[in-house]
């Protein structure tokens, strides 16, 4: 955006946005030029009245602002995914998992999550889309935080269920990789075999000591549903660690989410619905509530389209009403891209009769704007 | 035959599209009961959902329940998430099946010759005003009550609206 200053509102610091000419149209400041305070005695000297300065709107300012914050918070990421790798190393070399090794990058999550919860869940999508190794448990630990906050926990508390999350799949190591990583279905015999991955986790945590029992706990309990219906042990309600509870739903809304290369990613509307369809038998309902609240109906990094016509992608939730999201619309309602993204929160009175109608997937976007 | 005074040209699109969007929206059949008269909308339920509406017909639309029915709704909408009591977030789940419902039906009032806007819906419940007297409703307009059932129970819509005089 440009605007025309008087030359006494003119300040030190702001960038011109035209070339500042003298008579006969000698060259006097180029435009670009971030104003010193020698310009500004220079530009009163030559009786000039007014400048072109750029200002960044709001938007621009907003973009910036989270681009900045999300380099910082992918070296965080990036961070977690070298111990994972330092992790597994140790574990195949029968070395101990230090437990402050593991609690560094979940510290690291834990600031990040209350720093701009927003942009560290923009990451877990982006992550997630270039399906690096290790993403899947750095994702199930910041959801698992997310969930774990809105349920009141803090401090020890969201550092262990943190640490849970993001070695709940630890045990997979002692599984031959070939059993699991690969397009053919699981035989029944991998299958069993598999299943004991809780039971893996739980007794490398225990050789290497220092890890508390509801850590433990929660890592063998992973896979356990309240009906009954989980592995290992078939645990029924209560039985089920508080950490284990949350980390199992966490990681099957992650899983149906996630990029695989055999298939594509769930909507997460519609993962949620999945894991509803079954999950009033299988999570808590105080758990289910918090992951529908502050991820589910239209997670970060989602497309939607709008009442007006507007195709948007979420760029943050605001807590407690799911339906109104934060927004940066990439398609204006006659679908034409927006090269500049317009942010809209549909929290705001401003835009309160605005509402979204469906959520969609990349291919729909390119059929709606392909037809033009 | 009572004096029915108020216009089936702009009640129509309210009743079709609260049946319609249950089944788009939350995927339930919905059926419309008979039809009653009032002289002012019905300020006793346990929980209301309340919208305004200016424009070439105005007054107010509030959808009138029990609070077993309004989580239950709310639970539909958060894609059947169990909900066991009316938080901030199943009231806004409440007031966006509210909003969408009342887009579907401008669309409707639109295409029969009325332009008019909607406030945003608020809910209230009859908790907060036990034991008062409340007249919730700001205006005075002779009301038709539309019950709406469906597997979760019923709802009544209280349509008090009337044409804008020129
Ligand atoms: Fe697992």
């Amino acid at each position: 955006m440009v605007i025309k200053k008087n030359i006494n509102d003119v300040e030190i610091g702001m960038i011109l946005a035209q070339e500042v000419t003298g008579p006969q149209g000698v060259h006097l400041i180029p435009e670009n030029t971030a104003l010193i305070e020698e310009h500004l005695t220079k530009l009163k000297q030559w009786n000039i009245d007014y400048v072109f300065i750029k200002v960044e709107s709001e938007d621009e300012r907003i973009e910036k602002e989270e681009i900045k914050t999300r380099q910082i918070f992918q070296k965080a990421y990036s961070n977690a995914v070298t111990c994972l790798q330092n992790i597994k190393q140790n574990i195949s070399s029968e070395k101990a998992i230090k437990i402050e090794e593991i609690e560094a990058p979940v510290k690291d999550m834990m600031a990040k999550v209350n720093e701009n919860r927003d942009v560290l869940m923009q990451l877990t999508r982006l992550n997630m889309m270039e399906n690096h190794l290790f993403s899947h448990s750095i994702n199930v630990c910041v959801y698992a935080l997310v969930v774990g906050k809105y349920l009141n926990l803090a401090g020890e508390q969201l550092l262990e269920l943190g640490t849970t999350a993001l070695l709940h799949d630890i045990g997979m190591v002692k599984i031959e990789e070939s059993l699991w990583n690969n397009n053919r279905p699981v035989s029944d015999n991998s299958w069993q075999h598999i299943k004991k991955h809780p039971h893996f986790g739980a007794e490398i945590l225990e050789q290497s000591g220092g890890y508390s029992r509801k850590i433990i706990e929660g890592i063998k309990h992973h896979h356990e549903r309240i009906n009954g219906s989980g592995y290992p042990l078939g645990l029924k309600g209560d039985e089920i660690s508080f950490y284990g509870g949350i980390v199992g739903l966490v990681n099957v809304f992650e899983s149906l989410t996630a990029y695989r290369k055999y298939r594509e990613p769930v909507i997460p509307n519609e993962a949620m619905k999945i894991i509803l369809a079954k999950g009033r038998n299988h999570f808590a309902p105080e758990f289910l509530r918090a992951l529908v609240a502050h991820i589910a109906i239209y997670p970060i990094g989602s497309l939607v389209m709008l009442n007006t016509g507007e195709i948007a992608q979420v760029t943050g939730v605001n807590p407690e009403h799911p339906f109104r999201p934060k927004l940066k619309v990439l398609f204006d309602c006659e679908r034409n891209q927006q090269t500049k993204a317009r942010r809209l929160d549909l929290k705001s009175k401003k835009h309160e009769t605005t509402y979204v109608t469906k959520t969609i997937n990349q291919a729909d976007i390119d059929n709606l704007t392909s037809k033009q | 035959m009572t004096k029915i005074l108020i216009k089936a040209r702009f009640v129509n699109p309210f009743i079709l599209c609260a049946v319609k969007t249950m089944k788009s929206l939350l995927q339930v059949d919905a059926a419309r009961a008979d039809i009653s008269m009032r002289p002012q909308p019905y300020a006793g339920y346990e929980v209301m959902i309340i919208l305004g509406v200016a424009g070439d017909i105005e007054g107010q639309v509030i959808y009138g329940m029990r609070l077993g029915v309004a989580l239950d709704l709310a639970s539909r909408m958060m894609l059947g998430v169990p909900l066991d009591n009316l938080d901030e977030m199943a009231k806004s789940a409440l007031c966006e099946m509210a909003l969408i419902t009342f887009d579907y039906t401008r669309k409707e009032l639109v295409e029969a010759g009325y332009e008019c806007q909607v406030t945003p819906p608020s809910v209230i419940t009859s908790f907060l005003t036990k034991g008062l007297e409340m007249d919730i409703s700001t205006v005075r307009i002779r009301t038709l009550i539309v019950p709406i059932s469906y597997a979760g129970g019923e709802i009544e819509i209280n349509i008090a609206l009337r044409e804008k005089k020129a």
